[in-house]
């Protein structure tokens, strides 16, 4: 038995490109093309509803996408061993960034039908909010956004994929910090740099998209929490995608003798600390306004509360930190594929209801059910996303194969 | 109360790699009740020394539990039964609000409770000196004991010595 900690008896073998099914891509590409065109029928016949549900799927995939993107960068800022058997994962997320590109340039044509400030049914008091939120300088700056963090993902994957082939070459593929000559400091590898100009980038690009987006849906309500709110629903879906995608991948046996149990133990322990972060800011934002009380604030969380909104807010606390809290805290379950499968379906299902949550109420005082057409653009974006993610893992290792530090992570020395 | 001392045999290892090695052959050798003292937790030692899981964290659950429990009967009882006080019109019990406080309770009582319970458990007290095994424990050597009961120290140490010990060492621990 070759034990851990021992990276001499570790042989790093190419996994090859994922095992998926050629089924599973057709079938996204299906769901893709017949949401696509159900989803045109809607944003016609039913303006109001269809726009809104577009902006729910819209930013659900565009959130993962990012979040790929968001857990690359950061595993190069941090310098992490432990998740790079993650990486590649991560990055395959990325790959759908360029699609929401596209579908952001769509969403301009609904401005109208989804935000009142677009609409002109609102006045702002100040000049500078009316600048900001001209119709033009919205979506300009929000097609320029999405186009950059779709730009970012290309880099990062683009040298991800160099490394693999450099590897598969033999060549030298040692991208560690260098010492600094004669000083103490390390000097990062051009990821890390990259990677932390890139974070910054995100922080100031994500949290004012994030107001623009949602916050804006009721324009003359605030608060400064809101942007934190939807990163750490970015945070925790992201985790349950890339762990859920690395289980569903590992049950096929792509991920060859790369991936082992203390990974997950790893990854999973992860998506329960940052599921504590989202009960932590989703509560902390609705005691203050529950506290003050001031009808300017408080109308936000009466919407979402009256009406049998409030019911979907307690589903949110159970699916979002009471259920994932209290079943990770097991060490043997975080070992558990199938309750690891259970738990992140679940997770992502409910960023998926607190986006509607988000949106939803602020045109319809009663729950309602997802009609046809909300369901025809998730059936698209989900197909979208899908065949892009699954071509990208279908094309390359699923396992970052080239990256020098892979045999620690395997080994679990960083431990 | 303390224990009568035991005798038995230390072996000082180089690597972690080693230690662990030694830990299985001794094992499969029918050693048992073998403790190691290293410099830092080493991955995979605690299932190869065949240690069970512990139950402290059962019990810091509990102590949770009943800490954050009694932490919110406590604001229930003080504000809402014996004096009740109108804060900005909200009702007298106000779960929103009990919350950051009973959360705190929780961690209060667990923290406290499980470090007397561990402490406890493990028979440490303050003591003005401990005496250690060897101060090179605590830095880059990885420690090995056997109890020898029965059968003396020799073979033990014969058997430490085979798998490559620096330097093995008769105590009574």
């Amino acid at each position: 038995m070759s034990s851990l900690h021992d990276t001499a008896v570790i042989k790093i073998e190419d996994p090859g490109p994922a095992q998926i099914s050629p089924r599973l891509r057709r079938g996204f590409a299906l769901a893709a093309g017949v949401g696509i065109v159900f989803t045109v029928l809607g944003l016609f016949l039913e303006p109001h509803r269809a726009w809104s549900g577009y902006l729910v799927n819209y930013l659900y995939f565009l959130i993962l996408g990012m979040a790929g993107l968001f857990l690359t960068a950061l595993h190069y800022a941090a310098g992490a061993t432990w998740s790079i058997p993650f990486r590649r994962i991560a990055e395959s997320l990325t790959r759908y960034l360029p699609i929401a590109a596209l579908s952001t340039v769509v969403l301009v044509f609904g401005f109208k039908d989804i935000y009142p400030w677009a609409a002109g049914t609102v006045h702002f008091h100040r000049a500078t909010k009316t600048a900001w939120f001209g119709y033009g300088f919205t979506a300009g700056r929000l097609i320029i956004f999405s186009a950059l963090w779709a730009l970012c993902g290309w880099i990062f994957v683009r040298r991800s994929l160099n490394q693999d082939a450099a590897w598969r070459r033999g060549a030298a593929t040692n991208w560690e910090p260098r010492r600094v000559p004669g000083g103490f400091g390390k000097i990062p590898s051009f990821n890390g740099r990259f990677s932390a100009a890139f974070l910054l980038f995100f922080a100031i690009t994500f949290s004012l998209a994030a107001i623009d987006w949602l916050m804006s849906l009721e324009p003359n309500w605030n608060t400064t929490m809101y942007a934190v709110y939807i990163f750490a629903g970015l945070f925790e879906a992201g985790l349950a995608l890339v762990l859920l995608i690395s289980v569903l991948l590992r049950r096929r046996g792509s991920m060859g003798q790369i991936l082992r149990d203390h990974h997950y133990v790893d990854l999973a322990r992860m998506l329960h600390a940052f599921s504590i972060f989202m009960v932590y800011i989703g509560f902390e934002q609705y005691l203050l306004i529950w506290y003050a009380n001031y009808p300017s604030e408080a109308v936000y969380y009466h919407q979402r509360i009256v009406g049998g909104w409030g019911y979907v807010l307690l589903f949110l606390l159970f699916a979002k930190w009471v259920i994932p809290f209290t079943v990770l805290l097991n060490q043997k379950i975080r070992k558990n594929e199938k309750a690891l499968i259970a738990i992140a379906s679940l997770v992502l299902f409910a960023e998926w209801v607190d986006l509607y949550w988000l949106v939803m109420p602020v045109t319809h005082a009663h729950f309602v059910l997802p009609n046809w057409a909300v369901i025809a653009e998730l059936l698209a974006f989900l197909g979208l996303f899908g065949w892009a993610v699954t071509s990208f893992l279908a094309r390359n290792s699923p396992v970052p194969v080239g990256d020098p530090r892979l045999v620690n992570a395997v080994a679990g020395d960083y431990l | 109360m303390p224990k009568a001392k035991q005798p038995a045999v230390m072996a000082l290892f180089r690597t972690p790699q080693a230690l662990l090695d030694a830990v299985r052959t001794v094992r499969e050798r029918g050693y048992r009740g073998i403790d190691a003292l290293t410099p830092y937790p080493v991955h995979g030692l605690p299932e190869a020394l065949g240690l069970k899981v512990s139950w402290m964290p059962r019990i810091t659950k509990t102590f949770f539990f009943v800490g954050a429990g009694l932490g919110f009967y406590f604001e229930y009882w003080a504000m809402a039964v014996t004096w009740p006080i109108n804060v900005a019109g909200k009702p007298y019990f106000s779960i929103p609000a009990f919350m950051p406080v009973t959360f705190e309770c929780g961690i209060l009582t667990t923290g406290i409770l499980t470090f007397l319970t561990l402490f406890a458990a493990d028979r440490l007290r303050p003591k003005p000196s401990f005496k250690a095994l060897d101060p090179r424990i605590t830095n880059d050597r990885f420690a090995l004991l056997i109890p020898t009961g029965f059968e003396g120290p020799a073979p033990a140490t014969r058997l430490l010595e085979e798998m490559g010990a620096l330097e093995v060492r008769e105590l009574h621990v």
